[in-house]
């Protein structure tokens, strides 16, 4: 009983507004489902990489999804998309993706629950929640553990990447952005890689202070909101450098989960403008801003 | 009424397991996937596995580049190049997993597999000595150093 206990602490929404955020968060899950494999078959196809693996994937994912459109083949659908979602793991494992995991994870919650039960909305709700607090709080575990962030030493090693240096030029010295970004590459005996700029040193640090923080507003009711606005913020600076927008989004399909209602159904246009407009990038429709 | 009500929402879900039962399981499942990250960083500090890598969200957690290999033979005691550059295609295929899984599992993965293959492709040879060499960024004096492990494989094993 006690881990109930714990579960109920993520927090339960209003039952008039439940299920449709629980069906509004499935549908942006299925759809970068869906979207990341067509990226990929639609550029290998471009670059004259053609295979069977790579081009039947994103149809299966699609065929599969579709399928469950009349609502009384809903659950096989989705538990077809998680055997196809365990083939990608097993198949690129130990090269797997942490995104893929956590896609995997949220389609056993969603096959396993009985949405017609108001009790398994709850246990899916704060399930998922609790997922996406575990996964916010270790990102920043991660950091702290392995000292990267300490002196701003992973942000200097990697300045050479245009989007990071983009982002962090202006917390830092002139002379600095040019030793990081252009004099240093990565070889033996090149460094060190800390940073003078006090600012520098502290948004380093913010990185995983937040990670580790955040987590903890969601999990209380009173700043739950505030939370969610801080994780919105976090999200947008660190997809401006890392530009990992399929985790990115899967995050942000997270956050809303955390809002008190179905705030995230009147987002379901802009996710799908936004998974078309990934896929058209694969085939320079689209300006290309992201590099996975 | 109450305990007829408590059976009946004991007995409701599905997928043969009842409402309680599905509560007990997430329980057990998020205790699992709280408690991984901490072994995984246990493997990253011990074997050098990848912190990006596994499912323990150790994302842009630690630098990390591609390691190199350095491929050596011995043939009647004295080293020769097993193959003149430009390798050939499955040397540089089988060179290219060996070097994102190594990557990936660390000292886990010793090229063993690669190893073989050079002997069985390059029968004149006794045996082969393969240098993984390796990036880090020193934490005390944040400057880049090589680590190297040499593996050495005989026909009769490592």
């Amino acid at each position: 009983m006690g881990s109930f206990r714990v579960l109920a602490l993520a927090g339960d929404d209003d039952a008039a507004t439940r299920l449709s955020k629980i069906r509004s968060f499935e549908l942006i899950l299925i759809l970068g489902l869906a979207s990341e494999p067509w990226s990929l078959a639609i550029s290998r196809i471009a670059a004259g990489g053609w295979s069977l693996r790579v081009t039947a994937l994103p149809i299966l994912i699609t065929v599969v999804a579709l399928l469950g459109l009349p609502h009384r083949r809903r659950r096989t659908a989705l538990l077809g998309l998680l055997v196809i979602q365990l083939y990608r793991v097993i198949a690129t494992f130990p090269l797997t993706a942490n995104h893929v995991f956590l896609q995997l994870f949220l389609l056993i919650m969603i096959v396993s629950c009985n949405f017609g039960e108001e009790e398994e909305q709850s246990l899916f709700l704060q399930s998922a929640r609790w997922l996406f607090v575990i996964v916010f709080f270790y990102s920043g575990v991660q950091k702290l553990v392995h000292g990267y962030y300490f002196q701003g030493e992973f942000f200097a090693y990697h300045l050479g990447r245009e989007s990071f240096a983009l982002g962090l030029q202006l917390f830092m010295s002139p002379e600095e952005l040019q030793r990081f970004a252009v004099v240093l590459t990565g070889g033996i005996g090149d460094g060190p890689y800390r940073f003078e700029s006090i600012a520098m040193v502290a948004i380093s640090n913010a990185a995983y202070v937040s990670e580790m923080t955040i987590p903890a507003l969601w999990l209380m009711r009173p700043t739950r909101m505030l939370g969610v606005l801080a994780a919105t913020g976090f999200l947008l600076v660190t997809e401006f450098m890392a530009r990992e927008f399929h985790f990115g989004l899967i995050f942000a399909n997270g956050i809303l989960l955390f809002v008190p209602s179905d705030f995230n159904r009147r987002l379901l246009i802009p996710f799908a403008v936004v998974y078309v407009w990934m896929v058209l990038i694969s085939v320079n429709v689209a300006p290309g801003v992201t590099f996975y | 009424m109450d305990g007829v009500d408590q059976r009946e929402r004991g007995s409701r879900g599905d997928l043969l397991l009842s409402t309680e039962r599905k509560k007990r399981l997430f329980s057990i499942a998020l205790v699992v996937l709280a408690i991984w990250p901490a072994i995984q960083i246990g493997l990253v500090v011990r074997y050098d596995v990848s912190a990006w890598k596994l499912g323990a969200w150790g994302m842009y957690a630690t630098p990390q580049r591609l390691p190199g290999l350095k491929l050596r033979g011995f043939s009647l005691g004295q080293m020769v190049a097993p193959f003149n550059r430009p390798y050939p295609p499955w040397l540089k295929a089988e060179m290219n997993h060996f070097q994102r899984y190594r990557r990936a599992l660390g000292q886990l993965y010793p090229p063993a597999s690669l190893g073989a293959l050079i002997l069985e492709r390059r029968s004149d040879l006794d045996a082969v000595r393969l240098d993984v060499t390796e990036l880090h960024l020193n934490l005390q004096s944040a400057m880049v150093e090589e680590r190297e492990t040499r593996y050495s494989y005989t026909r009769d094993g490592p």
